[in-house]
């Protein structure tokens, strides 16, 4: 995407969501402010996933770190949200280097599954310590302004976007794709894939910590179950897919479909709505396994045969 | 003595566990596709085996057969005309696929069967061997002895018989195994049977020893990630000896360090092995 055509959409964008909270109900500004979540992950889980190629199945580890990191810090501490959000994400910088050192050795399904792993093992680090009060969950002071979170949640998106179009442009950008297409060949041009494959995944961790520690304080109460929960892994990578892997905003318009439909859905079917998202993942991944902007590019042509395309090509 | 005890514990318990990853080992080897839906399959076996026994009284043992046939019908088919779409995608396609499957299985289940949790409670339930200080549940020890006989019967299914043989050749190169005639699409969705029948297998075992819920399968899943990851990809005894590990390591946790901390050492050993040894312990170089 050119400079001034990524400017413009973004200011429209600005403007626009900008105005939003002054005309709609606390139902609606609630409902984008999940939505806008949803895109932060996505968006961050597809530096790692997508540009990388490091299909990480336990990004929601540095979701849980920073629920956990601004809930201590503000319950147990009594610092400030801002100070509290910052030092969570620099956490999860920490963690994610940490960690990602040796587990960015492995490659594929082991790589998905070490991932995997390390988050449901912090879940259960979380769930044992005495500071995080384990399985008991933890208080946040209370702080009732749908607005605010709105507003934070959605300047938080911006950063993604605009760092994740940055990165892009830079040496970094082209070695993560670099690495993606072949990571060996990569290595033989120059590329210094481990420190490249470590930053991808702290800066897929820092925003999606931040997110964790909004949505903390904006839900007043964690436990380690639900922020530690796969399913907002499978989430984030089900976007990504479902608007366009290794793309800027595929993502993004992922969230704003999926969450959109799901959120509403659920309101008027509570029971199916569970069902529903199953059945969506499945349509997602046999229908648009390479994503929304594809099919809307027009670079193959759409139809019924786009969709049989994709099913011959990957059937045995 | 004590120690002793735990460790027959142990020994039992990763008995089941080697035939829960068994399956899993067994698709993921063949076709390369984790599974992520496994733990949903010994839900549905598990489920099997209990309305089997609470409305005909069939005993949970006599079941196990006609859960795996359930299973392994199911399985066929899934394969057949689901996965088959997507099965040669990238990796991260098909486990997100076995997701959507994982997640309408569950939810399914919970809204057909209810939430509640049941048991499966024969009247030789409580029934235990004592050996001088020891005690052995017998159920467990009849569990331990069925997995073993599974895992005997699916070793000589794959070193014996001809649909063996192709399964096999199916696994280390498709192109080759069509080239001779082999009907790959076929061999694909018999493995998934097969594989989905171990795991109902497992389930109608874990009904017995531990009950039935819906949201059961979750952390049987993940069990099975770690036993296939300790014990290798490729063989039939790498998930038995990964089983036997994962089982005494989660007994010892718990005797010494308290039972909440046994799944951190679990995953910690998952993510140990993962990084030091990738290919498993039985694993040859990759």
């Amino acid at each position: 995407m050119r400079p001034l055509t990524f400017l413009l959409i973004l200011i429209i964008l600005v403007v626009s969501f900008s105005l939003i909270p002054f005309g709609v109900s606390s139902y609606w500004v609630r409902f984008l402010s999940d939505i806008f979540m949803m895109a932060i992950l996505a968006s961050s889980w597809n530096v790692i996933g997508g540009y990388t190629g490091y299909p990480s199945f336990g990004n929601v580890v540095f979701f849980g770190i920073g629920a956990y990191t601004t809930g201590v810090l503000m319950g147990k501490f009594s610092i400030p949200f801002f100070p509290s959000l910052l030092i969570a994400a620099l956490f999860a910088v920490i963690f994610a280097v940490l960690i990602g050192l040796p587990v960015l050795r492995l490659k594929g399904h082991y790589f998905a599954i070490a991932t995997l792993g390390v988050a449901e093992a912090m879940r259960e680090v979380v769930a044992n310590l005495n500071i995080t009060e384990g399985n008991m969950g933890l208080t946040l002071p209370i702080y009732l302004n749908p607005n605010f979170f709105y507003y934070v949640m959605f300047g938080i998106l911006v950063l993604t976007l605009l760092l994740t179009y940055w990165v892009t442009r830079q040496r970094l950008g082209y070695g993560m794709v670099a690495i993606r297409e072949d990571e060996e060949a990569a290595a033989v041009a120059g590329v210094n894939t481990t420190q490249y494959k470590v930053i991808a995944f702290a800066l897929s961790g820092i925003f999606t910590a931040m997110a964790g520690g909004v949505h903390a304080y904006y839900m007043t109460y964690i436990e380690p179950g639900p922020v530690f929960n796969v399913m907002i892994t499978v989430e984030m990578i089900v976007m990504s897919i479902f608007g366009g892997v290794g793309t800027l905003l595929g993502p993004t318009v992922g969230a704003f479909i999926i969450e959109g439909l799901s959120e509403l859905f659920s309101t008027y079917f509570l029971i199916i709505h569970a069902l529903f998202f199953g059945a969506i993942v499945i349509l997602a991944v046999i229908f648009t396994p390479r994503g929304l902007l594809d099919m809307l590019s027009g670079r193959r042509r759409f139809g019924l045969g786009y969709f049989l395309e994709n099913i011959r090509q990957n059937r045995v | 003595m004590f120690t002793l005890q735990i460790a027959i514990n142990g020994i039992l318990l990763g008995g089941l566990y080697a035939l829960m990853a068994l399956g899993m080992s067994l698709i993921w080897g063949v076709m390369n596709i984790i599974n992520i839906a496994h733990g949903a399959f010994i839900m549905l076996g598990a489920y099997v085996t209990f309305f089997l026994f609470r409305y005909l009284g069939l005993d949970p043992f006599l079941s196990i057969p006609l859960s795996m046939l359930v299973l392994f019908i199911f399985g066929f088919l899934l394969q057949r005309y689901l996965i088959n779409w997507v099965v040669q995608a990238t990796m991260f396609i098909t486990l997100l696929l076995a997701f959507g499957i994982d997640i309408l299985l569950t939810n399914g289940a919970r809204i057909a069967f209810s939430a509640n949790f049941y048991r499966v409670n024969p009247s030789y339930g409580g029934a235990r061997l004592d050996l001088g200080s020891l005690t052995i549940p017998e159920v467990r020890l009849a569990a331990f002895l069925v997995a073993l006989l599974i895992a005997l019967l699916l070793f000589l299914l794959l070193k014996r018989t001809k649909l063996g043989r192709a399964i096999r050749a199916t696994a280390q190169d498709l192109t080759a195994a069509r080239l001779t005639g082999v009907k790959v699409a076929h061999i694909y969705a018999l493995t998934f049977g097969i594989g989905v029948a171990l795991a109902g297998a497992a389930g109608s075992l874990w009904s017995v020893l531990f009950g039935v819920h819906p949201a059961m399968g979750g952390p049987l899943t993940l069990k099975s990630f770690v036993v296939v990851i300790i014990g290798g990809l490729g063989s039939t005894t790498g998930p038995i000896v990964g089983g036997l590990i994962l089982g005494l390591a989660e007994v010892f946790s718990s005797a010494w360090l308290g039972d909440t901390w046994k799944n951190v050492i679990s995953f910690g050993l998952l993510v140990l092995i993962l990084v030091i040894r990738p290919q498993g312990i039985l694993g040859g170089t990759k």
